[in-house]
């Protein structure tokens, strides 16, 4: 081929690539430190799971498996990508073992040919999807489906190469005296050229004096199309394989260079935005360090501008597909609500290319706000600028959208971040949730029921506090819905039974107990919350909690204390009620004797689930009991939908939309048929029971795992400690 | 035109209320205190005429309390007020509403700039008396307009057109000022104050007074005088009536005329 004509593409090509990653990186780097390069295993390990194995790809089938596809083909192609730029300048380079005449070079060329053809089927699935099916979870951008048809051009174009390339080695073979063609490396071993080797038949005798090609074993696509293409000149010939190979080249270029600036940047940050993930618990929250020094030092609470996020969430922003798999299973988008988490990520990762050169240089700076009065654009507050506010207040925090993405971004820690800027920086949030907050601050919890009555729920019930019983074994958390809300007090009854039953040594903090702070953080009020984790955290080490074990009825609750306190000094081996009760059914130390002959199904709550990937628990302590049926809807377990009231949603209203978060799932619930629907989340339980009223369903019982569980678990007599 | 609230500190409405056993006050061990609910809509319209209102050059808020008072201050500073004066009485509780006003109002004649509007809350939610803001109007010899639920000012800043509810219809009223203001709930949403404002708020000024310095024994003689508090009765107990309708008639109409002996 043409060696300058080469080289120049390939410095271009290069050159230009090498300015646009410049940039991005640059642009990356105007982010907040971040240390993700712990646990180097553990993060391999990832890599393997999600990039490699792909893992939530999967989760939409037909797509995952042409995503995979393409995916290993990129790989071996790779290869054959730097041969054929090799090959611009001697037409034979075939990285020395490659040459189709080596056993090494038969299983690439073997290997190469087949996924040449299963991307090109691949590439088309998503043609299909992009022009044909025009999914609407997906952006269908010019720019996204350039890119697929270049891969399908390229797919072509290399086979059409082959193929033209096979052809005419086979005329020049067929004519006496003519050399065989220059692919061959080394010198000409006649034997090579037998016709068994090659499968080039030639036909001495033949008229035309050009041979028949048949089908190679290791050459599969491009024999089939030299067959197909034999007939032309070798004029033709000639032409075919140079466009085939010019368009190869070229296009890898030019999709090298689109990759930047297109949904396809994820092809280069995929595999790094993997290896950063985050990998402490999955929505856990980092706090805000040294609140009252950041105060005094007027730094912003929460993120108020693009570059106050971390390098890490930039790197979140270049890698989204606009695959649209979060906002496919979002509860707020579905029900109509101005949130959808693929164009909040969109929509800041916009802005942030949009001002690229001016953060980098606003960088270089210092970084500062250096003017009085309005900030520069690039700095412009993003709630209302970037960000609608009701997109950040109609979350439920439920990690549906991180559950799918298939390159692990995450969504609700910025959600909270932004949340945490507009309430402690601009005490701009739904009214109803400043009640909640005055309520937590005057009362310890969001409704505001008096605290010395936060052990009235158990009244009768001969509880002791730990108090008076500081040696218990296991403390019962209560929380603020077990211990207020009369619904909800009947499962903290009826766990505190079945506990008592089964003999547990327990005892819970009563009124020293205060909410874990959950709402306040999730609304993001940061401040509020560290008060409620400092004194909770001091109250349960002072009861040696951390020797303990800790059991609650709340998965919000839950994932606080296990999580979330660790980083106030609270370490905690907590285990939720259903888990709990699981493992004293389990151990014989529960008996479900009594037939519940219901259908029931269950509702996985959001902060029990995909929080804490507990599914299983709840599931065998309902299957315990004798008569009972379980039905799974559609939506379940990992895809279970959100009741609607996490991430703060409970204490204020739902932000407009078509339909109720607790409706749509009531629904699918009742899609199923059931007698009873069973959950194990205080909130869920409200927002279910809210969701069966609005459809006249009152009739339905709606219960909490213990409830049907003492239902079925024979009267016996209360445990010695607490007699 | 300067803005002043008058604010009290008062315990939380959510917070339960015990009664001393000897019956000389409540039992404030443990009490949270917040700023009257009712005086939070009186900063919250202050700092709202401020930030509308180019003419408005101060919001001062005003508390009589204890030290602890200093704390709802802070809240009211941080809600936007511009600076503070707290009279300090240690025994403002066992005080009547008279004296709380004759000494507030002993505090704003020795403010040397004086204010064109005052505003209070309708009451505060402690001893719904609703006293001091009529009585400080009377001290100060200013026209006064109670549980106002709309204001609006003229565009000359010396005037105002108020509504407020009254049984079955809306008042309006036409003011000059100076005039002193009570609001109503449901006219204005207080802010919850942003933390960089709480920071802000422990740097404004505070003039701290003393209600002996301002009041002499006279102060003290006028209006009522506490004798003791009680707890309520406690409410007789529900009974429910269960079984068949026609039981349940019957037993309503028995109750009804044996136990409660209403027909």
């Amino acid at each position: 081929m043409n060696p300058i004509v080469m080289a120049v593409l390939l410095i271009l090509g290069w050159g230009l690539f090498a300015y646009s990653a410049w940039r991005r990186w640059k642009l990356m780097m105007v982010g907040v430190a971040e240390d993700r390069f712990d646990r180097v295993g553990a993060r391999l390990g990832a890599v393997w799971t999600y990039a490699i194995k792909q893992l939530r790809m999967r989760r939409y089938p037909l797509a995952g498996y042409a995503h995979m596809i393409i995916f290993f083909g990129f790989l071996v192609l790779l290869l054959r990508s730097l041969m054929l730029w090799g090959r611009g300048f001697d037409e034979s380079f075939s990285f020395w073992i490659f040459g189709t005449e080596q056993i090494l070079g038969r299983i690439y060329s073997l290997l190469k040919d087949v996924f040449a053809v299963l991307v090109f089927l691949g590439a088309l699935v998503f043609v299909y999807y992009r022009m044909i099916a025009r999914l609407p979870r997906m952006t269908l951008s010019t720019e996204g489906l350039i890119i697929i048809w270049i891969i399908v051009v390229m797919m072509v174009a290399d086979v059409l190469y082959d193929g033209a390339f096979i052809a005419r080695d086979a005329h020049a073979s067929a004519i006496p005296g003519v050399a065989l063609a220059p692919v061959m490396t080394g010198p000409v071993d006649p034997d090579a050229f037998d016709t068994k080797e090659t499968g080039y038949v030639v036909e001495p005798d033949s008229p035309l004096k050009r041979s028949r090609i048949s089908f190679t074993w290791y050459e599969p696509a491009g024999s089939v199309v030299a067959m197909m293409v034999q007939g032309l000149s070798d004029g033709a010939l000639n032409c075919v394989r140079h466009v085939g190979f010019w368009t190869h080249v070229a296009l890898v270029l030019i999709f090298l260079n689109l990759l930047p600036y297109s949904k396809h940047f994820h092809v280069i940050t995929a595999i790094p935005n993997v290896y950063t993930q985050n990998l402490k618990p999955p929505g856990r929250l980092p706090p805000i360090e040294d609140i009252e020094g950041r105060l005094e030092r007027e730094e912003t609470l929460g993120i108020k501008r693009i570059d106050q996020f971390s390098w890490k969430s930039i790197l979140d922003f270049y890698t989204c597909t606009e695959c649209g798999r979060c906002s496919d299973h979002c509860p707020a988008t579905s029900t109509g609500k101005k949130l959808s988490p693929k164009h909040f990520t969109l929509d800041l990762r916009d802005f942030l290319y949009k001002h690229d050169k001016a953060l980098v240089a606003a960088k270089a700076l210092g970084g500062g706000d250096s003017c009085e009065g309005d900030p520069p654009e690039h700095y412009k507050d993003l709630v209302d600028g970037v960000i609608d506010p009701e997109v950040l207040w109609a979350c439920t925090s439920c990690r549906a959208c991180e559950q799918e993405c298939p390159v692990l971004i995450s969504y609700v820690d910025k959600i909270v971040d932004m949340r945490r800027y507009l309430v402690q920086e601009r005490g701009e949030f739904p009214n109803e949730l400043q009640t909640a907050f005055r309520c937590l601050e005057a009362s310890f919890n969001p409704w505001g029921f008096p605290a010395e009555e936060r052990a009235k729920w158990a009244e009768g019930l001969n509880v002791q506090t730990l108090a008076d019983h500081p040696d218990a074994e296991v403390i019962l958390w209560v929380g603020c819905a077990p211990a207020y809300d009369d619904r909800a007090k009947k499962v903290t009854r009826a766990t505190a039974q079945l506990m008592q039953k089964a003999g547990v040594d327990f005892a819970i903090l009563g009124t020293e107990e205060q909410c874990t702070g959950d709402v306040a953080r999730r609304a993001g009020n940061e401040y509020l919350f560290q008060m409620f984790a400092q004194q909770n955290v001091e109250t349960l080490n002072r009861y040696g909690a951390d020797t303990k074990k800790i059991v609650t009825t709340c998965p919000h609750c839950y994932n606080m204390l296990q999580h979330e306190y660790g980083d106030f000094g609270g370490h905690y081996h907590v285990i939720h009620h259903t888990t709990f009760l699981a493992d004293l059914l389990a151990k014989g130390r529960l008996e479900p004797t009594k037939r519940v002959d219901k259908k029931v199904t269950f509702h996985d709550s959001c902060y029990l689930g995909r929080y804490n990937d507990i599914y299983e628990a709840p599931r065998e302590a309902l299957e315990s009991i004798p008569g009972l049926t379980l039905v799974e809807p559609a939506e379940s377990r990992d895809r279970g939908m959100c009741c609607g009231a996490g991430g703060a949603q409970m204490f204020k209203e739902e932000e407009p939309g078509d339909q109720r978060v607790n409706a749509a799932r009531t629904q699918q619930l009742l899609n199923t048929n059931p007698d009873a629907i069973a959950s194990a989340c205080p909130f869920c339980m409200r927002m279910l029971t809210d969701g069966l009223a609005d459809k006249g369903r009152e009739d339905l019982p709606q219960l909490d795992v213990a409830e049907i569980l003492l239902e079925s678990v024979e009267a016996g007599q209360p445990t010695e400690a607490h007699t | 035109m300067r803005i002043l609230t008058v604010i009290k500190q008062v315990p939380d409405s959510n917070a339960t209320i015990k009664v001393l056993p000897d019956g000389s006050g409540i039992d404030t061990n443990g009490l949270k205190y917040v700023l009257d609910p009712f005086d939070e809509f009186g900063v919250e319209l202050g700092v709202q005429l401020r930030e509308k209102r180019k003419d408005v050059t101060e919001v001062v808020a005003l508390i009589l309390g204890p030290d602890k008072a200093a704390e709802a201050l802070r809240v009211a500073l941080a809600m936007g007020a511009d600076s503070g004066i707290h009279i300090n009485d240690p025994t403002l509780e066992s005080k009547n509403e008279l004296f709380a006003a004759y000494v507030i109002a002993e505090a704003i004649k020795k403010d040397e700039k004086g204010f064109d509007l005052i505003l209070c809350g309708k009451y505060t939610i402690d001893l719904d008396a609703g006293a001091v803001g009529p009585a400080l109007a009377e001290f100060l010899d200013l026209p006064h307009v109670g549980a106002l639920q709309d204001l609006e000012m003229s565009e000359d800043g010396k005037s105002f057109v108020a509504k407020r509810r009254i049984e079955g219809a809306e008042e309006v009223v036409e003011c000059d000022l100076p005039a002193l203001l009570t609001l109503e709930k449901g006219y204005v949403v207080p802010r919850y104050p942003s933390l960089p404002n709480l920071m802000k708020a422990k740097k404004k000024p505070v003039k701290l007074l003393t209600s002996a310095d301002l009041a002499g024994e006279e102060a003290l003689k006028a209006g009522t005088s506490f004798e003791s508090v009680a707890p309520p009765p406690p409410r007789p107990e529900c009974k429910l009536i269960e079984g068949e309708p026609e039981e349940m008639a019957k037993e309503l109409v028995r109750v009804l005329r044996e136990e409660a002996k209403v027909v």
